[in-house]
């Protein structure tokens, strides 16, 4: 089997994609665990509540906050708008002094719970999720609970391949879910990465992917996937 | 999904956190998948299905694309889409959390996987400060925590890419 492109389907947790890919956001937990049964809408309803509170709250004991700098927020109504706690409806005449007062600091994408945020970040290329962690000390821990994780070398002259692969291996390495659903990983493959490579297959089966992907479009060596992956 | 509906005329009103009262074709609310178990479990007898995390200004976005999402015909994808991005296009910040919020809660995947695309290609590619600014973050790490996370984690900001 001396492919350069590698689809290699995981047949241990296939039976269990099933039921775990059409969860909704809600009920994915922030360790991937998808060991929920989804039925009932409620449990949807409870994870958007807690870190939601919890934000808000944080930023109401926050002492340090600039009260200038809630002043200055070009669009007030929309900072109304996004504490859904606040039934009122956002009211044009009202000035930023009593919204103020209403929701002392705004931190919009905190009000959003780890779980939604996690779904905005699977949207990022990887590397520009990996970043996020020096926003604050909420996203420090965050991306280790992607559960998608696709790593593209891309077409890149001016960067070394080694770095590539070390970038890989220091994310897997902080990869907190017990089980994932799919790892991507295109680069240019030289043998050198061998080994780097086998251990990325093994994370893979490790942590159930439903997806490998390899794709080693363009590579001056062969890659063979280890024997280890088909006894699984 | 619409096939499964008996009577594609009948109607529900769904009620918004600040009182508005929005009468909707069945077919429609089918998108939310909230709405779809409700009806399924026969919980729906009730005349009026409150939604008491979503304002009217946000439910009536929802149900705009629900609407659009429910009447179009398969066929018609491409029309969907760009539908789907004049949508978003200049939708403010609040708007586009709130739609997460309630796509989330009234679970309706397309609407809340475009909104969250939405919020990613904002983030993306921008300095960190600037992505702070952007969605109002705090940085609660001291100037010594935040170089502590940059130096621990150079592999990722200097190394690739």
């Amino acid at each position: 089997m001396s492919s350069r492109s590698h689809s290699a389907h995981n047949s241990e947790s296939e039976n269990e994609s099933a039921d775990s890919v059409d969860h909704p956001i809600g009920e994915r937990s922030i360790e991937g665990s998808d060991s929920e049964p989804s039925e009932n809408s409620d449990s949807d309803r409870q994870v958007s509540e807690p870190s939601e509170n919890s934000g808000s709250d944080r930023q109401l004991s926050e002492p340090s906050d600039d009260p200038d700098s809630v002043g200055q927020v070009s669009e007030p109504s929309e900072n109304a708008d996004s504490d859904l706690q606040d039934s009122e409806p956002s009211d044009n005449s009202d000035s930023g002094c009593q919204r103020r007062r209403r929701k002392p600091a705004v931190d919009l994408i905190t009000a959003l719970p780890d779980s939604l945020l996690l779904h905005v970040l699977s949207f990022l290329p990887i590397e520009d999720a990996v970043k996020t962690q020096v926003l604050s000390k909420r996203w420090q821990y965050l991306w280790t609970c992607l559960t998608s994780l696709d790593f593209r070398f891309g077409d890149r002259p001016d960067k070394c391949n080694s770095d590539f692969v070390t970038f890989v291996d220091k994310t897997l390495l902080l990869c907190n879910c017990s089980k994932i659903k799919k790892l991507g990983v295109q680069l240019e493959y030289h043998f050198l990465s061998e080994s780097h490579v086998n251990l990325w297959t093994r994370f893979a089966a490790v942590k159930g992917a439903e997806e490998l992907q390899l794709d080693f479009d363009g590579a001056r060596d062969d890659y063979w996937l280890p024997q280890l992956l088909y006894t699984n | 999904m619409a096939s499964s509906i008996e009577n594609n005329n009948e109607k529900l009103t769904l009620k918004s956190s600040d009182g508005e009262e929005f009468l909707v074709e069945k077919h429609v609310a089918l998108q939310s998948t909230l709405l779809q178990n409700m009806l399924d479990s026969d919980c729906s007898s009730a005349d009026v299905i409150p939604l008491p995390k979503i304002d009217a200004r946000t439910l009536a976005l929802v149900l705009g694309y629900c609407k659009k999402h429910a009447d179009a015909s398969s066929s018609k994808q491409g029309e969907l889409n760009s539908f789907d991005s004049e949508f978003l296009k200049d939708m403010d910040m609040g708007a586009l959390f709130n739609l997460v919020l309630a796509a989330n809660f009234m679970e309706i995947k397309g609407l809340l996987d475009i909104a969250a695309q939405k919020i990613a290609d904002t983030i993306k590619d921008k300095p960190h400060q600037e992505v702070r600014e952007i969605f109002h973050v705090e940085n609660d790490y001291t100037p010594e925590e935040e170089a502590a996370v940059r130096e621990e984690n150079r592999w990722a900001f200097e190394g690739f890419p």
